[in-house]
């Protein structure tokens, strides 16, 4: 039996006695005697999925069946169902896609982790603002239509609040991408990264953005990456996210870059007094190493003999020294030489 | 992972499942549900595990293969469900249940492992679609599934590995998903049986043993993911509560962790071209027992695992064989 519900002051009759669903047969969950693993829903969200299940069989547009899934949504946001369901709703019923998407904000600070919430998010927003509308127009123009300003605001907020949260991110990317605001795009990495050099995901999201949708990268970006890495690198050289990052770059983009650019750079850091110890001493550096002489020993065959040395000897000091847990990754990567 | 299933739970398993079959192909996380992927690859892994014609035959494989190649994207991936997202989550569920049910055609591989890898990343691992950060999750999904396909070798499993290594965090001894994030219990399974889905895909041998540290694994799961609440299962890390998902696949790492299971590279069969070649080539797989490596007390040994599938060898031979003998829906996989 469903409970009557008091809630601020305001009482709650359960479905089964209001009128407005006098109409409506609720279909219960098929539940047979050895049914196993029965969730314990509590009975007023019982009943929502009842009258929910009945709305949906007959195929029901109307505007209790929307309210119908908010109520599903905010208890149960994991139900994929009610959102297939809503967004069929929304897009019928022709709702106010701005209420929608406040509607979804408020859900996604309780929520940020719901794969469902953040694609139901994209179809909104894609909805409230066609793509093609914003061709022709600056990032200045793009950034000041009020839809894209409040989402790239509530991503900021959101990713104030975690700043690793991969839903945010992917569902940022999805933005730029959908409405060409790379523009602005690397001036908020470069925040995300002072904040946190230590943040994987915004030097993903910094990858992303210098790519822009392309697949190559011009020789000043390469040149300014390059610095820009090595500035992060000497803030906390045990950092395993801007080594990573600029050999993954250069491997893609420029590998000749590793051995003439980067391999200097980094030998030159390691005998400098101020790094020395603390570049010596962490083993994303001996694993550069490797990745450089590994590259210039396949580059250049004049130097293939001596390149093949330098990284055999990087591996042992990973090995033996540097990197003791992973020693047998090492010795099998010195046999790949 | 050892434990009996008694009749009852058998049959109670049975009848809930089927009530979750969509009428239209797939199951959904409940009846009256749109079919989904992961509710279905799990619905179907749980039918195999209770190791009956019964249960097997519950599915219907036609309205199956109607479902997934409704699902399936003109780049080769696969849409969760319908309207839902699409990401590589759904072309390692798809091609599970595709394997196993025998109804591998070419519509439901055609592009997959392309579009897996266009989500290595420049560190090296897999994410979830194109342009989001490399994860120890979707490295599995999109590692096993190209094992299933026979294709490995389209990514750069030298990027990769060197990714993978540096997820299993020296001090606590387990993984990470992510660079510069923290340990988890679950990516014991995630990036655990990545290394051993490496190990073929690099054609090593047992002798060689997985590149990870398997005892340095196994006391993080042993020491650190088990609840001592009375509610028991396994966690995350200490101070996080247990549930149903860290409990499976902790267990699976540990699993892993423990048993060497792989396919010595001179018996590495690389036929791929037709349906057949799926069930001879998933079957490779199997435990070596030079290769076990329990730490602590002896009871703490669990049953092996397929690497791909995620439950022990002997329901899963079973249920290759149930599907394996109708006939198949299509004689080809391209």
């Amino acid at each position: 039996m469903v409970q009557v519900i008091e809630s601020e002051g305001v009482t709650i009759l359960p479905l089964s006695q209001q009128d407005e669903w006098k109409d409506v047969v609720p279909l219960a969950q098929e539940e047979t005697a050895t049914m196993i693993c029965p969730i314990a829903y509590a009975e007023d969200y019982k009943e929502k999925m009842d009258y929910l299940r009945a709305l949906m069989a007959k195929g029901e547009v109307s505007q209790r069946a929307l309210k119908l899934t908010s109520d599903v949504i905010e208890e149960n946001p994991g139900h994929y169902t009610a959102w297939v369901y809503r967004k069929r709703l929304v897009h019928e019923l022709e709702t106010s896609m701005e209420d929608e998407l406040l509607w979804v904000a408020e859900l996604s600070e309780m929520q940020p982790k719901n794969y469902q919430l953040w694609h139901h998010r994209e179809a909104v927003v894609e909805m409230l603002l066609d793509p093609q509308s914003v061709q022709g127009m600056s990032q200045d123009e793009r950034v000041a239509i009020p839809v894209l300003r409040r989402e790239l605001g509530f991503l900021a907020e959101s990713l104030d609040e975690e700043s690793k949260n991969f839903h945010a991110w992917a569902y940022r990317q999805w933005l730029v991408h959908t409405y060409g605001l790379w523009d602005q795009e690397l001036a908020f990495v470069s925040v995300k990264i002072d904040e946190d050099v230590r943040n994987n995901s915004a030097w993903n999201q910094r990858y992303f953005s210098l790519i822009a949708g392309g697949s190559s990268l011009s020789a000043e970006v390469v040149e300014h990456e390059l610095a820009y890495t090595l500035e992060k690198i000497k803030l906390a050289p045990n950092n395993e996210s801007p080594w990573s990052f600029i050999v993954g770059l250069l491997l893609r983009h420029a590998p000749a870059e590793l051995y003439q650019s980067l391999l200097p750079q980094i030998t030159a850091l390691a005998a400098d007094e101020e790094y020395l110890s603390a570049i010596n001493g962490t083993p994303f550096y001996w694993a550069t190493l490797v990745d450089i002489y590994e590259q210039q020993a396949k580059d250049v065959p004049e130097k293939q003999k001596e390149a093949i040395e330098l990284a055999s000897s990087a591996c042992d000091v990973l090995a033996t020294e540097c990197d003791l847990p992973r020693q047998k990754y090492w010795r099998f990567r010195q046999t790949q030489l | 992972m050892g434990c009996e299933i008694s009749p009852e739970l058998a049959q109670g398993a049975l009848e809930t499942l089927q009530s979750m079959q969509d009428p239209n192909g797939g199951f959904g996380g409940g009846n009256r549900q749109v079919p989904h992927l992961a509710d279905t690859y799990a619905a179907v892994m749980a039918l195999a595990l209770l190791e009956s014609e019964d249960a097997l035959g519950i599915v219907d494989r036609e309205k199956m293969l109607g479902w997934l190649i409704r699902m399936k994207q003109s780049d080769g991936s696969f849409c969760m469900h319908e309207d839902g997202e699409v990401d590589v989550r759904g072309t390692y569920c798809a091609l599970v249940i595709a394997s196993l049910l025998n109804i591998m055609t070419p519509e439901v591989t055609e592009g997959c492992a392309e579009f897996i890898a266009k989500c290595q990343t420049w560190e090296g691992g897999i994410s979830l679609y194109p342009g989001v950060e490399a994860h120890g999750g979707y490295t599995l999904c999109g590692l096993a599934a190209l094992e299933i396909l026979g294709r490995s070798d389209i990514l750069d499993l030298k990027r990769l590995s060197r990714w993978m290594i540096l997820r299993q965090l020296p001090f606590e001894g387990g993984f990470n998903g992510r660079a510069n994030k923290l340990v988890d219990g679950c990516y014991s399974y995630w990036q655990g049986g990545s290394f051993v889905l490496l190990q073929k895909a690099l054609k090593r041998s047992q002798a060689q043993d997985y590149l990870f540290d398997r005892e340095a694994l196994q006391r993080y799961v042993l020491a650190c993911c088990q609840a001592r609440d009375r509610r028991g299962g396994l966690r995350d890390k200490p101070g996080k509560s247990s549930d149903l998902y860290h409990t499976m696949y902790v267990l699976c790492g540990l699993s892993l962790a423990q048993h060497y299971v792989g396919v010595e590279p001179e018996k590495i069969v690389s036929s791929t071209e037709s349906v057949y070649s799926v069930p001879v080539r998933m079957m490779q797989w199997g435990a070596i027992l030079k290769g076990l490596n329990v730490l602590g007390h002896r009871s703490n040994l669990v049953k092996p695992i397929h690497p791909v599938y995620a439950i022990p060898f002997s329901p899963l031979a079973k249920a290759v064989k149930y599907f394996y003998s109708l006939p198949p829906l299509a004689e080809t996989l391209h």
